[in-house]
């Protein structure tokens, strides 16, 4: 061995032990997230949320466990971005915070999210294998969402309800001055009732129904197979209806919800994987300007079909 | 030097983004074109795992909105029905899926009386007087 390589090696020793020290000194220095007191924790039988405590609540809590690597450098700023992101989507410290309707609709989401394979984020499970949710865990979620389903039964005060909007509508109905347009530019198109249905849901989940529409684009794309990505101009209504059982037992569309859209635009709405999303509530049609961003994060789930659920698929 | 390696690592790890892993499905064919009528409403049984969505040209609209006071010649309905199934991406949902039977039901002028007149395609398990009854009764859903 030579002198002058001898030196080198000292010269790489020395600036490895540099470099180990200062991250060292930076990692024990640096706070990636603070964790807040836990205000209003979700309650859910024990088996439930073992399942989502193991893997879930270092993102979606207060109670975020972090480990040495965490605090490395960059990594760093990406875990404090996932979970800064996950707490502003929900929190189960913060879970008193939110309405029972979106407590409901998280819930299923979250499973939905999991089976997808969408959730916990593949970079998370990577590093942390045991936060892998199991056949068993899905299991567990699946046994617990099936007993919050909702079971319509004949209402009468729902039944009064739609009658009295629907004999507004027969006898008032007018075209409207003006169309509603969502803050992100959104206009509500009334020309779908002249577009192909696309499908019609049933949901177990919230009580509602729902009929979707495609427009000639989309449609043609659906027809073709060609959704991966959808062509620009493809649009997608949702009309959406609260079950009313009637008297023969059938079920039949009762209150207006919402009308929701998916409108296609790969530049504009580049931000949301090229969908815009908007939302009209009651008959009113008043744009609901929060949807935008939720749709998206829950469209994921959908991923294999351009972001696009309602679609009928064969075994 | 097997620090910097594992440290490296660990950042490609977390800076990667595989995307979940989904059963493959595929998409089901459009059976029933509208042909121009339009959706009145739709119906649910889950006794029997169906979905039924109901069309109706522009007389029949206007009977279902309760524009006019007595049948017209010229009405046509169209009840479509299919099995409900699993939603593939959404558990908690059902979906439409294969299109059991597609019925018909014309409004006839015919010697001055209004005469309905029924046809089916997909021959399945219809009960046709309920199906008649149905058509010639329901009204329309609330479309904004």
């Amino acid at each position: 061995m030579t002198k002058l390589f001898k030196r080198k090696m000292m010269i790489v020793v020395v600036l490895a032990v540099i470099a180990i020290t200062t991250v060292t000194i930076i990692s024990i220095n640096t706070t990636v997230i603070a964790n807040s007191p836990v205000t209003g924790e979700i309650q859910l039988p024990a088996d439930v949320k073992q399942v989502l405590m193991q893997s879930c609540y270092d993102c979606h809590s207060n109670e975020t466990k972090l480990h040495w690597y965490n605090k490395l450098p960059i990594a760093a700023s990406l875990a404090r971005r996932d979970i800064t992101k996950a707490r502003k989507h929900f929190n189960f410290s913060e879970w008193n915070k939110l309405s029972p309707n979106e407590q409901n609709g998280l819930l299923w989401e979250m499973y939905n999210m999991v089976n997808a394979g969408e959730m916990p984020l593949p970079s998370y499970t990577a590093l942390h294998p045991g936060a892998k949710v199991s056949p068993t865990g899905l299991s567990i979620l699946r046994n617990y969402l099936n007993t919050i389903k909702v079971d319509p039964a004949f209402n009468a005060d729902k039944e009064k309800q739609a009658d009295s909007q629907y004999l507004k509508w027969v006898n008032r109905y007018a075209p409207p001055d003006s169309l509603p347009v969502s803050a992100n530019g959104i206009k509500h198109m009334p020309e779908y009732r002249n577009w192909q249905v696309m499908s019609t849901t049933s949901r177990l989940d919230n009580g509602t129904m729902r009929v979707m529409y495609a427009n000639p684009v989309a449609y043609n794309a659906i027809k073709t197979g060609r959704i991966n990505p959808w062509p620009n101009g493809s649009v997608i209504v949702k009309l959406v209806w609260e079950k009313l059982v009637t008297a023969s037992g059938d079920i039949r569309p009762g209150k207006f919800l919402n009308v929701q859209y998916m409108v296609r635009d790969s530049e504009k709405f580049k931000d949301t994987k090229g969908w815009g999303y908007a939302k009209f509530e009651t008959p009113a049609l008043k744009p609901d300007n929060e949807s935008p961003s939720k749709c998206a994060s829950c469209h994921q789930a959908a991923n294999q079909t351009g972001y696009v659920f309602d679609l009928s698929t064969k075994d | 030097m097997k620090n910097a390696i594992l440290y490296l690592s660990l950042i490609l790890v977390f800076c990667s983004c595989a995307s979940g892993v989904n059963k493959k499905v595929h998409l089901r064919e459009y059976a029933f074109n509208d042909s121009g009528l339009k959706v009145i409403t739709a119906r649910l049984n889950d006794r029997s795992g169906t979905m039924s969505t109901l069309y109706g040209n522009s007389a029949a609209f206007d009977w279902s909105m309760g524009k006019n006071t007595s049948r017209i010649g010229g009405e046509v309905y169209k009840l479509v029905t299919y099995k409900q199934q699993d939603h593939a991406f959404w558990y908690g949902s059902r979906i439409n899926g294969k299109v059991i039977q597609v019925e018909t039901l014309q409004l006839k002028q015919q010697a001055g009386r209004i005469v309905p007149v029924y046809t089916i395609e997909y021959p399945g398990p219809a009960d046709t007087l309920a199906s008649i009854n149905y058509m010639m009764n329901a009204t329309a859903a609330y479309f904004p």
